[in-house]
């Protein structure tokens, strides 16, 4: 299935989005070799050049690491992805509170919200 | 590429041309049988199991004619509607995008048309001959050899020679030159006409059309003109060549010249 | 290095008053895919005509991979029409012996592997086939010559969603980083995303030559969203 993206940013911004996502939720475990280029383009049915784009900017975080020949594999460095996994839910923290402040949520309320919410979805 | 060219146009061309040979030989067949009847009949041969066609005699000699005339007219509109289809309707799109000179598409395509003009020719030619021979021998049926025949064809020849002033030697090259040629220059003059066509914005086809009854029409008037001021200046019995057959060649040479301008700098498919 | 097409100063001129294509200077370089992009009648088709040698400009020159468009470009570059232009009664098989006679760079067993995948017959007649498998036979064609530059005119106009993801799909596994793919619609969200760069054109004119992505950051929203809002009326 084709990849879904959002209009108005660049795609090979949300690619990255979406392949620090796979990293970190263990999709690609650390250590495991990535598919190449033209592989992940064409299962995301976009162009092979803005893939490109997305893992040199995967590269230059150090969360992917190219290893000469062989490819390309996910970093073993748990810290690393750690930090990313850290980032991403810090996205998603201010996501929520912005979210909730535009609903008229105090941060207080939204805390409290939250925490309702929490033990309804566990059911 | 020119005999890949080649190759594909006969392919695409050689059904058609076999069509025309099938309808040649059924026409030929119905000539056969209306002359053997009109023959018989003549001859007061009653027994003859095609008899009852004698009613058709006359009526089928018109018929064979014309059926003769219906296949040669059909053989140069299939070659008029398949060049302009493959050049200048959508399929002209993958024939201008080939890797190929526009003389090379000109070529192929005068080659593969003109040698099916010719083929048509010779069988018509082949139809009068066995008709001929076949009214010879209904006539003449008690036994008549070859030999015979050829011998009498020939002081035939000679007898009219003379009494016509002509030299048959020159008449027959002459006649077989224009057999070899003429087949081409009435598919480069058909080519032409069509590729003139493309010139206009509405009704390119209709145009197309148009111009070669109008290229037929000149060349007419040309040789008539030049005919007479050749016999004025009393040249004409000199003439090594028929006019007509040097007019033909020089507006074939002039339309090529056109066609290959429309296809390389005036192409323009709808 | 220089461009793959070098596009200068091109102008089409029908007659006085229908100037299709207007004073166009552009280069493209290899291994991108590009969308020509423009409502219609804004000279799309006619440029594309003209890359491919079915139209003589009025002006200016085009140069592909360095030569000026002719039989040699020809034999590089690969074109799908926005019609059908195989010949109704001729069988699949024979076009893939005509393509391969023809063009030096077609691989027949790419095209059988394609039609294979598609179920398509080789042996099936064209007229005998659907509006939309002539289309997909004609697309497997083209794709299938290892060609320098690509022009698919108008690919997805009129075919349902799932003939549009493999078509876009056989383009984009057919990426190579020397050649690059000319794709004309004005369909735009449809193919966004496997474009690397965009050209606008309106009334004969370049309007814009950038990347996808440039697009996206400068405006922020999508070059669908964009084209609508430079070409609204």
């Amino acid at each position: 299935m084709a990849w879904v993206f959002d209009d108005g940013r660049p795609i090979y911004a949300q690619l990255v989005e979406q392949l620090q996502l796979k990293i970190v939720s263990g999709v690609y475990p650390p250590g495991e070799k990535l598919p190449s280029v033209r592989e992940l383009a064409a299962e995301a049915a976009v162009n092979p050049n803005t893939m490109q784009k997305a893992f040199a900017e995967l590269e230059k975080s150090g969360l992917v690491i190219t290893q000469g020949t062989n490819g390309r594999v996910v970093t073993q460095d748990g810290e690393r992805i750690q930090d990313n996994r850290q980032a991403l839910a810090r996205q998603q923290g201010k996501a929520y509170f912005s979210g909730m402040e535009r609903l008229g949520y105090a941060r207080g309320r939204a805390m409290e919200f939250l925490q309702d919410m929490a033990g309804e979805v566990r059911e | 590429m020119l005999g890949k060219l080649i190759k594909h146009e006969w392919k695409s061309m050689y059904k058609m041309g076999c069509l025309m040979l099938g309808a040649m030989a059924i026409v030929t067949f119905l000539g056969w049988l209306s002359f053997r009847s009109l023959f018989r009949a003549m001859n007061g041969d009653t027994l003859d199991p095609f008899g009852w066609m004698d009613i058709f005699g006359g009526f089928t000699m018109m018929i064979y004619v014309m059926l003769l005339v219906c296949v040669s007219a059909g053989t140069i509109i299939y070659i008029g509607v398949h060049f302009y289809r493959t050049m200048y309707t959508d399929e002209g799109y993958l024939t201008h995008t080939l890797p190929v000179t526009g003389h090379q598409i000109l070529i192929s395509k005068i080659l593969v048309s003109g040698l099916w003009t010719m083929i048509v020719l010779l069988t018509i030619y082949a139809s009068f001959i066995l008709l001929a021979l076949s009214a010879i021998f209904s006539l003449e049926p008690i036994d008549i050899s070859f030999a015979e025949l050829m011998d009498g064809l020939g002081r035939l020849v000679v007898e009219m020679e003379a009494m016509l002033d002509f030299d048959a030697m020159r008449l027959l090259a002459s006649w077989i030159l224009i057999t070899l040629a003429g087949p081409f220059i009435t598919t480069v003059t058909l080519f032409g006409a069509i590729s003139l066509g493309q010139l206009v914005s509405r009704g390119r086809l209709l145009m197309g059309v148009l111009f070669y009854v109008a290229i037929m029409v000149a060349k007419q008037l040309v040789t008539i003109m030049l005919k007479g001021f050749a016999s004025s200046a009393g040249m004409y019995l000199n003439m090594n060549f028929n006019v007509g057959f040097i007019v033909d060649l020089f507006a074939a040479a002039v339309l090529y010249a056109l066609s290959y301008f429309v296809i390389s700098r005036k192409l323009n498919l709808i | 290095m220089n461009g793959l097409v070098e596009i200068l100063g091109l102008t089409k001129a029908y007659d006085e008053h229908h100037v299709a294509v207007s004073n166009i200077s552009l280069t493209l370089p290899r291994g991108k895919i590009i969308g020509l992009l423009g409502p219609n009648g804004s000279g799309k088709t006619t440029l594309i005509k003209m890359l491919n040698g079915l139209l003589m400009p009025t002006a200016g020159s085009i140069r592909i991979g360095g030569k000026p468009v002719g039989v040699e470009t020809k034999a590089h570059v690969s074109y799908l029409p926005d019609r059908t232009y195989l010949s109704g009664n001729k069988k699949v098989k024979q076009i893939l012996d005509y393509f391969a006679d023809f063009y030096k760079d077609f691989s027949r067993e790419r095209a059988v592997g394609m039609l294979q995948s598609l179920g398509i017959e080789p042996d099936a007649r064209m007229n005998t086939l659907s509006k939309g498998t002539k289309e997909k036979v004609q697309l497997i064609l083209v794709m299938s010559r290892q060609a320098d530059l690509y022009v698919l005119d108008e690919p997805i106009a009129g075919v349902d969603p799932a003939a549009r993801d493999y078509i876009l799909r056989t383009i984009l596994n057919n990426y190579n980083p020397n050649s690059s793919v000319l794709i004309s619609t004005h369909l735009i969200g449809d193919i966004e995303q496997v474009l690397d760069e965009v050209i606008f054109m309106r009334y004969g004119h370049l309007v814009l030559y950038t990347s996808v992505d440039n697009v996206r950051e400068k405006h922020g929203k999508s070059v669908d969203a964009y084209f609508r809002e430079v070409f609204a009326c």
